[in-house]
């Protein structure tokens, strides 16, 4: 009797599984930590002349997860311009019209470079992963205890002429000077 | 025959009960489609839990319970040996060990021998006791290796309004990597005292074409030292040593996926260990004498939208355990054969499209194919048990979380359950959360949980030593409980809470004046309160400090409850040793005297070590960990299945060095 009606439940369940998809579950995670750059990004000033272009751009080195889930930011207002997402290679040349770029956590080798170039100019380096500080990355976002928190190395950030607010100041999980 | 008692669980009376609301409530799960982080501000997204078990995704401050979360960077650092150990660092927890199973104490409740049963574990936020002997396993034991735990999440409380039975005093949650998480290899191996070693190999990644994959596989063997137990040094018949009677080993496997909605994973665990102890009557120091534990679990999920605000999750898991066991008496052996195989189903909905509330609704249904207990003396062959039985649950369950006011929240939910061997049984479960700033939380919670008896105390017996006793009624705990937490700058933390509890019809093993016989049997109403507080302090250059301090009392008939300190103290400690290249984890955890079934083991104060590189220098990384830094000798009390013993002396100093590679 019992077997009769499981069979029975289990025909629904699949049923109801063989349904409309969509929420995609995974990825998550990355939309979190996406949509905290695109916030940070509002809260740091840049030395006016950087920002005079047209656009604001964000240039990324990756195809991950985590630039897929930034490219839905990609329009929205950011110190007065449209945020562009801008994918390029790591030469100093390309990196001339970024004014922030972002690492993933897959790709850290080239956060050291990044970081040097970031001391002569106006380049916000944000990095993911608990190390991204230590290897040359701005501002490091990471998961912790299921949420995510980021990092700020405000000596690096000063060095290139950037200015956080105290509002990321205060959210900040850790902070270097 | 004396053989049969395995798992006899006699004790007195500790009971966990706690309370607890669980994740159940829901805490965290992944977010959901209806959320769109994209219009968050940045206080709101920093409080967003991105990933965990339960019904729905909500941040920690706003979950019904005061939830602990033991992140991956903690298990190392502190370099948690398995899933008891960690949660031993969570404020109110405590374990015990009788060389065979971990034992965890929540709250002043912790029965000798009563297997976790009051305690529901979840792996992905499947559950994961056995349906025979209840048991959440959190040793080596465990279905799970601590190196697939990308976070552990304790709930304390009865969470049965959202998870059913068995969530008495709280739920375990242990979240395991993502491929993308991974998105490699790591390799670990450990060598440590008692000639024991580790070898584990992780991996995982996400292809190009969105399958999101991991696989991990770890093997562990130690082949123990000598043990000396006062109690069998009889002169002419022992010298009161196990020769080498402590050995382990066991082989975990995990394989799981996601892709699209789609969620599925295969865990696979099976853990032999030796008994040194001479349980159940058994005969010292001979050889043959141990009890293997095994089993898989299969789980399928799929989330999606039905409609705008109307999301839905389904799930299906099948799981198989075994139980082997050998006590040798004289003369004859004796051996254990258990076997379980069981289905469940789960279909929820959430609904988010009104107003400041959000609706949860869902029906789960479990099918017990298989419950088998079987006894027998090998050679030559008396058959003493030969039980089977079926049976099935179901359960129906609402919550709604309403935000009725600013900064106030109210979380209400109640599950009916209906099973083969107990009445229709309602848990309810309410909660007020108030934060009326940022850095301040206050929560008011009630509710209650229940357990209903389970095979092994219905109907395990051999009419020599113990008898079942299918007329035994589910036991229930009702739980109120007030929390506040604040935050007064951003790396200080403040947490404080009161409970009381009451237990009705606790399940316990006592003596049938009539026959002699043991047997498990409703007791009368037992109560509880205490209070918890702690406190965690960030420092510059990275260096945190967390204490906690637990007092907690039993009432109950009949005097104090066994296993049941009335106070606990923690004290965590870590951060960069810079010179080194490493981080230094310091645990402290002191215990105050407990009562043992006949006497009492003296309170103690205990320390680990553990020292672990930070930076990778092509050769992987290495870390040292020292256990009972001091070689604190302290005891845990006994089940009465382990007469002539009372009391058992843990292990003196320990050590592990393991060496850990990311490809």
């Amino acid at each position: 009797m019992w077997r009769r009606r499981g069979t029975a439940m289990l025909a629904a369940l699949l049923l109801v599984l063989s349904g409309p998809a969509s929420s995609a579950e995974s990825g998550d995670e990355n939309e979190v930590k996406a949509a905290v750059i695109y916030n940070l990004l509002l809260f740091v000033a840049w030395p006016a002349q950087t920002t005079s272009a047209s656009s604001f751009r964000l240039c990324v080195l990756d195809d991950g997860a985590l630039t897929t889930a930034l490219r839905h930011h990609a329009g929205r207002a950011v110190q007065g311009h449209a945020l562009e997402i801008l994918r390029i290679g790591a030469t100093p040349e390309e990196l001339d019209t970024c004014v922030a770029v972002m690492v993933e956590a897959g790709n850290p080798g080239v956060l050291p470079r990044l970081g040097i170039l970031a001391r002569s100019r106006a380049l916000l380096v944000i990095g993911e992963g608990a190390g991204a500080l230590d290897r040359g990355a701005m501002i490091a976002l990471r998961s912790d205890g299921g949420r995510i928190a980021f990092d700020i190395d405000l000596g690096a950030m000063r060095r290139g002429g950037l200015i956080p607010s105290s509002k990321i100041l205060r959210l900040a999980r850790t902070l270097i000077e | 025959m004396l053989c049969e008692l395995v798992r006899v669980t006699q004790m007195h009376f500790r009971l966990i009960l706690l309370a607890g609301f669980i994740a159940a409530c829901g805490m965290p799960a992944t977010l959901l489609a209806g959320d769109d982080v994209s219009g968050m501000n940045l206080e709101d997204l920093l409080r967003v839990e991105v990933q965990g078990a339960s019904r729905y995704a909500q941040p920690l401050a706003e979950a019904p319970a005061t939830a602990t979360v033991i992140p991956a960077a903690d298990i190392r650092r502190f370099g948690f040996r398995d899933i008891g150990e960690a949660l031993q660092s969570a404020r109110g927890v405590y374990t015990s060990n009788d060389r065979v199973y971990s034992f965890l104490g929540v709250r002043g409740f912790s029965r000798p021998g009563d297997y976790n049963s009051r305690i529901l574990l979840l792996v992905d936020g499947a559950r994961s006791n056995d349906p025979i002997y209840d048991q959440a396993m959190v040793g080596n034991e465990a279905p799970i290796d601590i190196d697939w735990v990308k976070r552990l999440e304790f709930v304390p409380g009865p969470s049965s309004a959202s998870y059913g039975g068995n969530a008495l005093f709280g739920i375990v949650n242990a979240v395991l990597w993502t491929g993308a998480d991974l998105n490699g290899s790591r390799v670990s191996l450990d060598l440590g005292d008692g000639r024991g070693g580790r070898a584990s190999l992780l991996s995982g990644g996400r292809t190009a074409g969105g399958l999101d994959w991991v696989a991990g596989i770890s093997t562990y063997q130690r082949q123990g030292g000598d043990l000396y137990f006062a109690e069998y040094d009889t002169p002419g018949v022992s010298d009161g040593i196990a020769h080498r009677r402590d050995g382990e080993r066991y082989l975990k496997g995990m394989l799981k996926g996601s892709w699209e909605n789609w969620r599925g994973s295969a865990t696979f665990s099976q853990r032999q260990k030796n008994v040194p102890t001479a349980y159940y009557g058994t005969v010292f120091d001979a050889g043959g004498n141990f009890v293997r534990d095994s089993g898989y679990h299969l789980d399928l999920a799929r989330t999606s939208t039905l409609a705008d605000a109307l999301d839905q999750q389904l799930r299906i898991h099948f799981g198989h355990y075994a139980y082997d066991a050998d006590y040798p008496f004289p003369g004859v052996t004796n051996r254990d054969v258990t076997r379980a195989d069981w289905w469940s189903a789960e279909w929820q909905l959430i609904w988010t499209g009104w107003r400041n509330h959000r609706l949860l609704t869902g029906v789960e249904a479990r099918s017990y194919e298989r419950i088998e207990q079987r006894n027998f003396d090998i050679s030559p062959r008396v058959d003493n048990l030969d039980d089977r039985h079926g049976g099935r649950t179901a359960g129906i369950f609402v919550q709604d979380e309403w935000r009725f006011a600013p900064n106030w929240l109210a979380n209400v939910g109640l599950r009916l359950d209906s099973q083969t061997t107990a009445p229709t049984i309602a848990s309810p479960r309410a909660a007020l959360i108030w934060r009326p700033r940022d850095e301040v939380t206050l929560k008011l919670m009630a509710g209650s949980a229940f357990r209903a008896p389970n095979d092994y105390e219905r109907h395990y017996g051999d009419n020599v030593l113990q008898k079942g006793n299918p007329d035994l009624r589910p036991e229930r705990i009702q739980t109120r409980e007030a929390a506040l937490d604040f935050t007064p700058t951003p790396t200080l933390r403040l947490g404080i809470g009161r409970y009381q509890y009451t237990l009705r019809n606790l399940i316990d093993q006592e003596i049938d004046p009539a026959d002699g016989l043991l047997v498990y049997r409703n007791r009368d109403k037992l109560a509880a309160r205490g209070w918890e507080t702690d406190i965690e302090k960030m420092f510059g250059g990275g260096w945190r400090v967390r204490g906690s301090l637990a007092w907690q009392s039993i009432d109950q008939p009949g005097g104090e409850a066994v296993n049941s300190p009335r106070r606990l103290g923690k004290l965590l400690l870590d951060g960069p040793v810079a010179p080194l290249g490493a981080t230094l984890g310091l645990n402290l955890q002191a215990v105050s005297p407990r009562r043992s079934v006949l006497g009492s083991v003296a309170g103690h104060v205990t320390g680990n070590a553990v020292l672990r590189q930070t930076q990778h220098r092509g050769h992987g990384l290495w870390s040292l960990g020292i256990y009972n830094l001091a070689g604190t000798r302290y005891r845990d009390p006994l089940g009465t299945e382990a007469a002539p013993l009372d009391s058992l002396e843990r292990d003196g100093r320990q050590w592990r060095l393991r060496w850990e590679l990311e490809l």
